[in-house]
């Protein structure tokens, strides 16, 4: 992921220079680039926390249903 | 009556600071109403006021204002002392920027954003970093980018890595830079190593040549129509966090890290010093409220004023110690003492707009009492400051003053003299005592048992007195 992130962002960055200096148009430019990149990676990331947190919901009732059952 | 404006607050034209009779307020203009009514009716205010996150106030009688049609006049709590990004350790600035982070995602799930991340917006209240600026929240428009993500680079995120991946003393930059370290000069001083942190190669590297390409005009029209979603401002948070957490500083290495293993202090010297701090922060009368210990180092001596109830802020001149310092006082919830980095041969000046935005050191002051123990040798020897200059800072400094002498017999005073020709002939407990006495009257002065030390307990002289005989500083050889 950490890859895919990195080539995202030097093709993002290939712009042409300018002479003009702007510091908030530049990091407004910045987050138009990477919002994509950002967003997808942040919907992942919060997916992936969910599936396992739901995995160890399942796994934990699981096992006390055989301890009960074996009890 | 006296009413002042703060001078570190005239940029937002939603409100500003101002003091009535020694009483800070805020003043809340007309054009911030919404904006303010938002922030209270959407929740956020209780929501970070009770995380400890934002500091409280309560509304006052508009009649307060400093000029006519204010909206609200707000009375903030009081912030025991005003400390700059440039005197926090690397733990300080790190807690600082992911309180930020946490205040710009909490706001954003109620509706709202943070306008500005200036770290000049945290102080440390009780240990912990608290945002002071109650105006800084704004309403959220859907797709429009996080307007204060450049600002939060350049004040957190690029001094937090140059102090990381490069030198810890980097972060004095911030002093240089009053709004933020440049994200093409952090670029510039950052290794090549730090483009394979897919956080750091964004929002330094990336971020700094997109400042330095986007014109103005150029800008607004690449961005026309195009918008950043929500979801795309929390992964930035996040990835911005990402990033900060993994940022560190281990203490080891410096010249002050380890250097109460390396005293000459018996623990039964060490148990005296402590005892007659002890007696003579009792014999201050009214009992001290704020205390600044000078060359606190780890705190040791900090704690015995600490635990009189006084707040104290333990200045050292080491990042290490100052660092060491916070962590511990962080873990042992030690809330009255707070740890600060300053160099007393080159003082916090007055920084910022009229070098009035960000006070001096003395300004600040004075304390209640000053400690300086095992300090005035590496002033008068260490830094070559003559004695009577020494007294007269100190004099400045603070109401009262519990100061130690270090006879140039002491093995610590040798230390300093082993590498260098003994220029100091004035420094003797005779020359000590007569630099001081223009400036102090003697209260009590005791050996410290099992050493060669003195500990003073002495009361400033008003500063008229001083002013009167201040000429040129008499060199002590």
């Amino acid at each position: 992921m950490p890859i895919a992130f990195v080539i995202g962002l030097l093709i993002i960055s290939s712009a042409p220079a300018h002479a003009y200096i702007d510091p908030g148009s530049g990091s407004y430019m910045l987050q138009i680039g990477l919002a994509g990149i950002l967003a997808a990676l942040f919907t992942l990331k919060t997916q992936w926390h969910r599936l396992r947190e739901r995995t160890a919901v399942m796994i934990a009732a699981h096992s006390h249903g055989k301890k009960h059952n074996q009890g | 009556m006296s009413v002042s404006v703060d001078p570190a607050s005239f940029r937002d034209p939603c409100g500003f600071v101002f003091r009535r009779d020694g009483v800070l307020y805020r003043q809340v203009q007309p054009r911030y109403s919404r904006d303010y009514d938002l922030l209270l009716g959407s929740g956020l205010y209780d929501s970070l006021a009770d995380a400890g996150l934002l500091v409280r106030h309560s509304e006052v009688d508009a009649a307060a204002a400093v000029s006519p049609g204010a909206y609200r006049v707000l009375r903030p709590e009081p912030v025991p002392f005003i400390s700059y990004p440039y005197e926090w350790c690397f733990s300080q600035l790190k807690d600082a920027a992911l309180a930020t982070l946490r205040i710009q995602k909490t706001a954003l799930g109620l509706g709202l954003g943070l306008k500005d991340a200036s770290a000049y917006n945290v102080q440390f209240v009780a240990g912990r970093p608290v945002f002071i600026d109650t105006l800084s929240f704004e309403r959220y428009e859907e797709g429009a980018p996080w307007a204060a993500y450049g600002q939060f680079c350049r004040h957190f995120l690029a001094p937090l890595a140059l102090m990381s991946r490069v030198d810890i003393r980097q972060g004095q930059l911030l002093r240089l830079y009053v709004d933020g370290i440049p994200l093409d000069l952090a670029a510039r001083l950052l290794p090549g190593s730090s483009k394979l942190n897919p956080g750091l190669l964004a929002h330094i590297h990336l971020h700094g040549g997109a400042q330095k390409r986007c014109g103005d005009g150029e800008a607004q029209r690449h961005a026309a129509g195009r918008t950043v979603s929500r979801t795309a401002i929390l992964g930035l948070l996040d990835s911005l966090e990402g990033t900060i957490r993994k940022l560190n500083w281990q203490p080891e290495g410096t010249e002050w890290a380890d250097y109460y293993g390396h005293t000459n202090y018996t623990d039964a010297a060490m148990e005296s010093k402590r005892r007659l701090v002890g007696e003579m922060l009792d014999a201050v009368s009214p009992a001290p409220r704020g205390v600044w210990d000078l060359g606190a180092n780890t705190g040791a001596f900090s704690r015995v004023a600490a635990e009189r109830g006084a707040d104290v802020v333990a200045w050292d001149v080491d990042p290490a110690a100052v660092e060491r310092n916070y962590l511990e006082c962080r873990k042992s919830g030690a809330t009255r003492i707070l740890p600060l980095l300053q160099d007393l041969t080159s003082p916090s000046p007055g920084l910022g707009w009229a070098s009035a935005e960000r006070r001096s050191l003395l300004q600040r002051g004075p304390a209640d009492v000053v400690l300086a123990l095992a300090l005035v040798h590496h002033l008068a020897i260490g830094n070559n400051v003559p004695l009577p200059a020494v007294a007269r800072f100190l004099q400045a400094a603070g109401k009262w003053l519990i100061i130690e002498f270090v006879p140039k017999s002491d093995s610590q005073v040798q230390r300093l003299l082993a590498s260098r020709p003994d220029v100091f002939d004035g420094y003797t407990r005779e020359g000590f005592e007569a630099a001081l006495a223009p400036h102090f009257e003697t209260v009590r002065v005791a050996d410290v048992a099992g050493s060669q030390r003195s500990l003073f307990l002495l009361r400033a002289r008003p500063m008229a007195a001083h002013l009167e005989d201040s000429g040129p500083a008499p060199y002590l050889n």
